[in-house]
């Protein structure tokens, strides 16, 4: 290889041409160096006010749609670069956290309180009620998604992509931290609360930027249908919910179409069934869209301890290709 | 040709008489029995079909009026007749017996479940033209035997329940105990080693291959339990599964109790019901067309 080579910057076109421009250094003079170098550190500084524009909108805007910006941009945000190192930077993740006290804020709906570690500086999220059995932070992956973390336990909540417009709830972790984890040391009034901050999340998201938003378990709708593992009808599972049903003061009984219903207090009905596919799935019915299976799995002992001993065929299908 | 010596043979004129009447008879047999459809009189239907039948129960007339030979003439179409009578006969067993759901399995056919709960069990099929139950012998056979063990306070399946549970228990205790039993047959293989390599004098030999004998015996009784302990979880997983069985079908029965408990207060007057069935039927035909 020639030095001549060595020089030749190559731009590899979309249209599949390839384009060779020389730049011979020994023609650059000092001066000429000298420019080149303040204009790419000009640039780089130019880099860093840009940022600093657009972290100003993450914390000051009052309009949802300027805010959905900032974090888009800042969620690939390059700021350092050859020429300039910040040695003093909040993370993508800390980012995504304010991005969220922030849109919450908004709407005057924030629970979640943003709160940062005194050594690190580094940002978490707290819940009142759960204090300090659960504190929250994002994991960030290489392309910009990020997963919502608790981070003594590694369960992921949701999953968000800023670019791809997705936010997918998780109903095994859910299920893990907050019903087999929490619902033992904290009131099922405090679960209620953080049910409703992440279902807030969920609404904010798809309603003020069409967010394509799957609330999974946490799902109130009278039409949402949890898809459970088995894939055939749950026999053992519903012999369990008849005998434990019927100790608990009710009555589990057959459909027209073989379907198991439970009817419930408060005019609540919970049916397991197979749809046309053969997938079986848990549905909740109430008479104002309330309720969801986790709602379910909160507030009826004799449920959670027949979900949780049936796990390996009841549990709630998670979108697989993201958990 | 000669008519001499014949024997005596019917008068045509009589025959056709008589033929006459039969049929005339028959048809009017069944233009009643069309009429009563046609009105929608359940209750004639069930006269005409088996009048003998009907003369016992509510006529209460020893030799009541018997019509074998017409009744033969629906033979053939009972099911049709089932079927007629079954919308009335299970409107009124719907409310007599709100726990009983019949399905129609052919027309005129009729097999009935006992309640809507899960899993509920098929209990019978129902006669329409006889306007009775005929029970499934097992299942029945197990709800009577649940009430009877009412008085002691069981359910049905309680005995086998509790039998299973201790062998699961007993089971999980000889899995449990796997370590402990590795110890104990590592010590007495150790004593046995111990034993054999000691010299002792030839008048001692039969004492030593004695107490020998009685370590080894130890320690294959030791292994005659981790074999079991090897197959206890299998064992344990049927008996769960028959547990589970067991209880589903006692809180089967324990509704189907309670059904008939809350309609008829007692077994015995549920009984009492199901064999006076025609006749409170009929009646009950009777009084609704008044």
């Amino acid at each position: 290889m020639n030095e001549q080579d060595k020089l030749q910057t190559i731009t590899f076109l979309p249209n599949g041409q390839i384009k060779k421009e020389n730049k011979d250094a020994r023609s650059l003079s000092t001066t000429g160096r000298l420019i080149a170098y303040r204009d790419q550190l000009k640039k780089n500084l130019d880099n860093g006010i840009h940022f600093t524009e657009i972290l100003n909108e993450l914390i000051t805007t009052k309009d949802s749609g300027v805010l959905l910006r900032s974090i888009q941009q800042l969620s690939t945000y390059q700021l350092d670069s050859a020429y300039l190192i910040y040695p003093q930077q909040y993370t993508k993740p800390d980012f995504y956290l304010i991005f969220l006290s922030r849109l919450l804020g908004l709407h005057q709906a924030e629970k979640l309180v943003l709160q940062a570690n005194e050594q690190t500086d580094e940002l978490y999220h707290q819940f009142p009620g759960i204090d300090n059995l659960g504190y929250f932070t994002f994991q960030e992956n290489t392309d910009g998604s990020a997963y919502y973390v608790e981070r003594n336990t590694n369960e992921a909540l949701f999953f968000i992509d800023f670019n791809k417009n997705i936010l997918l709830f998780n109903s095994e972790a859910i299920t893990s931290l907050l019903i087999t984890k929490l619902r033992t040391e904290i009131s099922s009034d405090t679960l209620r609360q953080f049910e409703l901050q992440l279902l807030a999340i969920g609404k904010f998201m798809k309603e003020d930027y069409g967010f394509d938003v799957d609330l999974n378990i946490l799902d109130p709708s009278n039409y949402a249908e949890y898809a459970i593992m088995d894939t055939q009808m749950p026999q053992k599972a519903l012999d369990r919910l008849f005998i434990s049903a019927s100790n608990a003061g009710y009555m589990l009984v057959s459909g027209m179409q073989n379907e198991a219903i439970l009817k419930l207090s408060h005019g609540i009905q919970m049916t397991i069934e197979p749809k046309q596919s053969g997938q079986w799935v848990i549905k909740v019915e109430d008479p104002d869209n309330r309720v969801s299976w986790f709602d379910i799995l909160n507030r009826y002992d004799f449920l959670r301890d027949w979900y949780l001993e049936n796990l390996d065929s009841l549990e709630i299908k998670n979108d697989p290709r993201y958990y | 040709m000669t008519v001499e010596n014949q024997f005596s043979l019917s008068d045509h004129d009589e025959a056709t008489k008589t033929l006459t009447e039969a049929v005339t008879g028959k048809i009017q047999y069944l233009q009643t029995l069309e009429k009563a459809v046609n009105e929608q009189d359940d209750r004639q239907v069930y006269e005409l079909i088996d009048s003998k039948k009907y003369a016992d129960e509510i006529l209460k007339a020893r030799h009541g009026a018997q019509d074998f030979e017409n009744e033969k003439l629906v033979e053939d179409i009972r099911l049709q007749i089932s079927a007629f009578l079954s919308k009335k006969l299970i409107n009124y067993l719907n409310e007599m017996y709100p726990f009983f759901y019949f399905e129609e399995t052919a027309p005129g056919n009729f097999q009935f479940y006992f309640g809507n709960w899960w899993g509920r069990r098929l209990f019978g099929t129902l006669d329409v033209l006889n306007v009775e139950f005929h029970f499934d012998k097992r299942e029945y056979e197990k709800l009577s035997k649940a009430f009877e063990l009412e008085f002691e306070n069981k359910r049905l399946n309680s005995d086998a329940i509790e039998r299973l549970s201790k062998e699961n228990e007993r089971l999980q205790n000889l899995i449990d105990s796997q370590d402990q039993r590795d110890q104990e047959k590592e010590k007495l293989r150790a004593q046995i080693k111990e034993i054999s390599q000691e010299k002792v004098m030839p008048w001692e030999s039969s004492k030593q291959k004695e107490s020998k004998q009685k370590l080894v015996d130890q320690v294959s009784h030791l292994t005659e339990l981790d074999e079991q302990a090897n197959s206890a979880y299998r064992t344990i997983r049927d008996n769960e599964e028959t547990i589970l069985a067991l209880s589903k079908e006692d809180t089967l029965i324990g509704y189907e109790k309670q059904s008939i408990v809350s309609k008829f207060g007692t077994f015995e007057n549920f009984e009492a019901k199901n064999k006076t069935l025609y006749r409170d039927y009929i009646a009950n035909l009777i009084a609704s067309k008044e």
